[in-house]
């Protein structure tokens, strides 16, 4: 006891005599929303910031000049290396650059094509940042022309982007949301190699870097497009449209989707609205040359029918089922076949197979996976389940044709 | 440290003691010595006094009591004759209005006046008298004898008056206490809105009685003690004798019997110098001025310690759950009194590390905000100029400054304050850009969880901790915020009320008491008393069968 009265004092003295460890009051931070990496001819690398004012996006908060600055505010700085970069920002900021709550990092087409690793390391290894920060690639643009455009209904370009990418993934499917863990964990995986998504800018670019670009009713948007393919580390090409969805049918990720199906001869007559889907992955390492089987199982609802059908009869819905699977099976042959033309193993099959049978893939296929993969053997299967069909069975054409003959 | 149960307040006392000694002596010796040896004199008159009988020539006993007294204005002395075998000079000594004047004039006064020798066959000689008095003219319940002139003192002051007659050595006490006492209220400091609306008062004969209705059992003891060399205060502790730990009973005692003090005006004082533990925040008895609520204690083996003059009886042992539990949780149904017990008990954390998180979050973990309010709160803190622990200070020190006005203000001037507070710390500071909004609404919900506790007492603790908690998360975040709460946590696990744990029934475990702790289970399941207090007579109900029955008959 009286040691402890003795040592009060010295434990007194140790809350104020510490320092204040990473205090920072939150009138000293700047909050980074969007991190953009490019890479100038020198082989630099080309930082760019997108800083919140929060002032200006805070609901409510009325006073401190309100509507007269931008909401957001751009720094750019250069250096060999991303950490470089960073501290080089400080030149121009007047807070600490504070990056828990960024929400994209976005890599220039040039970066990466050259190699997409230089820039990964600091981003996972840095503690402030999030392992949940969206990674995208700029496709036709520049990362800094995209953290420069004012979006219309969140205020934050990133903001915007990271909900865009939930948004599409849940509701269309041809984009899968890739954080920075899971890309690291794609390129860590056996034979595995990463997939981004792509923004690009569309309307009129002028105008989207300034402040009137939401004033107008038909701005410059920014807009998912396709996913990129990479091979070690470096861009190979991209993958779009209803290929793109073949991964995540794959990766048993979609969560719903519309998929158009020819009916009677209408080429575009049903539209099928999934909404729930299951996938399973096999592997057969039996011989030297293995092969993979994909059996997806979709739940599906009809959301239009162009076409006079009887869709009464259960006959008509296998019918439909049947053309349903086999549109889906093409889609997903399409995907295997453009990974395999990239010959980048973006859709896991290697840690698949090295979780089969680990022995030989570490003996037998690993060393020649490169030759393997392009001419894997996949089978694909599809069962779906047309469950129901909105608020009426048939469609109107096939009442109108019934009415006919009396 | 393992044997920590120490005795801190007796030691004071004797230092204490030993200082006036000193101090009165030093006193004296500086005075002149005629004054001393006066003082020597009185000193040798009061030995002779307690050894002495009371005078038989009454005069004398007058003098000597008037003189013990001062001679004060309120001591009536009332002399009369009545017949016996002669006529008998009596003398009535009295406090005036700490009797009763009715019960005065009517019951001894009048009876004693009107006497006669004619019924008795024999006559009453003169020595005879007090006994005769008491035995046929007195028609009261509490008539005692006195034996010398202390004890004619004692029971003056006590309220009782005293009939002195010529010719006899002893004197007769007669309970004819009374005199305005505030009557019985409502409870002021635990309002219910379902049970009764009784509460004790001033006087601890009402408040035993309020007890005693409560409960009509022969086990019931009531124990008085007096406390205090200048003011003789009454000390009753009361406890139900066929469920209560002897040993329990044996601490009590013999710390209540320990205590030396010149006057005990409030339980408050009482509670100080027999508690545990003296350095600590936390309160070690519970007090309550609801008899329903020490009645419900007392049937789980824990002791009621009454102090007159006041109306907060203490209980002991109090146990830190006890805090959070309201008299009207038994009777409302279990399900609302669980779901209250845990609101008060998460109300308590946050009136205890509200202001603490939102500066750990603001100026340290300002990654564990969502975005969107961390914008919000970001741009509040825009232009406010002091950092977040300084601003929380001093609206929290701002809050304590007009609670503080608002308790001893008086009720005409309390609703200024009230306006001058809610303009000036809501409206005034924040358009002033003084403190950020956000700031305001944990200082306010602080503030409101602080009144949302059953009792002021734990209330004050948390009152207290928040300041080095706020201290504390300002330079070392969640980290020290978390370490603080440990250190708190296990100085609560040290606590120790007359040797029982006060955390029990969490820490040590007990199963069974559980079941009324956080959670109230319903009436039916709740068989037993408290593991510990309540060794000799465990079982509260017998497990209830006749509603089981009831359902059974009715589904046939």
């Amino acid at each position: 006891m009286n040691f402890l009265k003795c040592s009060l004092p010295l434990f007194i003295c140790l809350l104020f005599l510490t320092g204040c460890w990473d205090q920072n009051e939150l009138d000293e931070l700047s909050i980074v929303m969007g991190i953009g990496i490019n890479i100038d001819k020198k082989g630099d690398l080309i930082v760019t910031y997108q800083v919140v004012n929060p002032t200006e996006v805070a609901p409510g908060i009325t006073g401190a000049g309100g509507g007269k600055q931008p909401v957001f505010t751009v720094y750019e700085a250069k250096g060999r290396n991303l950490m470089e970069a960073t501290r080089k920002a400080t030149k121009q900021t007047s807070r600490r650059l504070f990056f828990a709550h960024a929400r994209m990092l976005v890599f220039s087409e040039k970066l990466a094509k050259d190699s997409i690793y230089q820039a990964l390391d600091m981003i996972s290894r840095d503690p402030e940042v999030r392992s949940t920060i969206q990674v995208l690639i700029a496709r036709d643009t520049t990362p800094s022309k995209i953290l420069r455009t004012f979006t219309a209904i969140d205020k934050v370009t990133s903001d915007e982007v990271a909900t865009i990418l939930k948004i599409s993934e849940k509701n269309w499917g041809e984009n899968l949301q890739q954080d920075i863990n899971e890309v690291l964990q794609s390129i860590i995986n056996e034979g595995g190699q990463p997939l981004i998504n792509g923004i690009r800018l569309t309307g009129d670019k002028e105008l989207a870097v300034t402040a009137q670009n939401y004033e107008v009713g038909d701005p410059a948007r920014i807009q998912l497009s396709g996913m990129g393919v990479f091979k070690e580390g470096k861009l190979k090409g991209w993958i779009d449209g209803p290929e793109a969805r073949g991964i995540l049918w794959i990766k048993g990720k979609l969560v719903s989707s519309a998929i158009t199906v020819p009916c009677q001869g209408n080429k575009n007559g049903y539209s099928i609205e999934v909404v729930r889907s299951n996938t399973e992955l096999s592997a057969n390492t039996k011989s030297n040359e293995p092969s993979i089987n994909i059996r997806v199982y979709p739940e599906a609802n009809i959301a239009e029918a162009n076409c006079a059908v009887n869709l009464e009869k259960p006959s008509e819905i296998s019918t439909i089922e049947k053309t349903f699977n086999a549109v889906i099976e093409k889609e997903i042959n399409k995907t295997i076949e453009a990974a395999q033309k990239f010959d980048s193993d973006i859709l896991g099959f290697g840690e698949l197979l090295y979780r089969e049978n680990p022995k030989k893939w570490r003996h037998v296929y690993k060393q020649k996976y490169e030759q393997i993969f392009p001419k894997l053997k996949v089978n694909v299967h599809v069962d779906s389940r047309i469950r129901r069909s909105g608020m009426r069975t048939s469609p109107f054409l096939f009442e109108e044709k019934k009415e006919a003959p009396k | 440290m393992r044997n920590r149960r120490k005795r801190p307040m007796i030691k004071t006392y004797k230092k204490l003691t030993d200082m006036v000694a000193e101090k009165s002596f030093g006193e004296a010796s500086s005075l002149q010595t005629e004054t001393f040896s006066e003082e020597i004199h009185s000193v040798e008159q009061k030995i002779e006094r307690k050894e002495g009988k009371l005078s038989p020539v009454l005069h004398v006993t007058v003098d000597s009591v008037k003189k013990s007294l001062g001679n004060p204005v309120d001591l009536i002395v009332r002399e009369f004759e009545f017949e016996l075998q002669q006529k008998v000079t009596a003398t009535l000594l009295f406090l005036e209005e700490m009797n009763d004047p009715q019960l005065l004039n009517e019951f001894i006064l009048a009876p004693l006046m009107s006497l006669t020798s004619d019924k008795q066959s024999t006559p009453v000689p003169v020595s005879h008298a007090l006994h005769y008095i008491k035995q046929n003219a007195v028609a009261l319940g509490r008539v005692l004898d006195v034996e010398n002139e202390e004890e004619l003192l004692e029971a003056l002051l006590a309220g009782f008056s005293v009939l002195l007659v010529e010719g006899n050595t002893k004197g007769l006490k007669m309970g004819t206490t009374g005199g305005r006492m505030r009557g019985i209220e409502e409870p002021t400091s635990e309002v219910v809105i379902r049970g009764p609306k009784d509460s004790f008062t001033e006087s601890m004969k009402t408040n035993i009685s309020l007890i005693r209705r409560r409960v009509r059992s022969p086990d019931l003891r009531v124990e008085k003690y007096k406390i205090g060399d200048v003011t003789h205060t009454d000390v009753a502790i009361i406890y139900l004798d066929n469920i209560v730990n002897p040993l329990l009973i044996k601490e009590i005692k013999k710390r209540i019997n320990e205590v030396k003090t010149d006057g005990l005006l409030e339980s408050g004082q009482l509670e100080e110098f027999i508690q545990d533990e003296t350095v600590t925040v936390f309160p070690q008895f519970m007090n309550t001025e609801r008899p329903d609520v020490v009645v419900g204690n007392l049937l789980e083996g824990r002791v009621g310690i009454m102090v007159n003059g006041t109306p907060f009886s203490l209980i002991a042992p109090t146990q830190f759950i006890q805090f959070f539990q309201s008299s009207e949780d038994y009777y409302m149904r279990y399900d609302i009194s669980t779901f209250l017990r845990l609101l008060r008990f998460s109300v308590f954390l946050i009136s205890l590390i509200a202001p603490s998180i939102y500066i750990a979050l603001t100026t340290f973990h300002q990654a564990m905000i969502p975005t969107t309010l961390l914008f919000g709160i970001a741009a509040q803190r825009e232009g406010v100029p002091f950092p977040a622990i300084a601003e929380a200070l001093v609206m929290e020190i701002t809050f304590e400054i007009l609670r503080e006005a608002g308790i001893r203000m008086p009720r005409a001037v309390g609703v200024a304050v009230s306006i001058v507070g809610a303009l000036v710390l809501g409206q005034a500071a924040v358009q002033a850009g003084l403190v950020s909004p956000a700031m305001v609404i944990v200082v306010g919900i602080t503030a409101v969880a602080s009144f949302a506790i059953p009792s002021f007492a734990v209330a004050t603790s948390a009152r207290l901790l928040r300041f080095p908690l706020m201290i504390i998360s300002s330079v070392f975040g969640f980290y020290g915020l978390t370490l603080a709460l440990i250190v708190i946590i296990a100085h609560l696990t040290s606590l120790r009320s007359f040797g029982y744990p006060y955390l029990s029934p969490f820490a040590p475990i007990q199963t069974q008491d559980l079941k009324d702790s956080l959670f109230r289970f319903p009436i039916t399941k709740l068989f037993k008393r408290p593991e510990k207090l309540a060794k000799k007579n465990e079982t509260r109900t017998q497990p209830y069968q006749v509603k089981k029955k009831r359902e059974e008959e009715t589904t046939r």
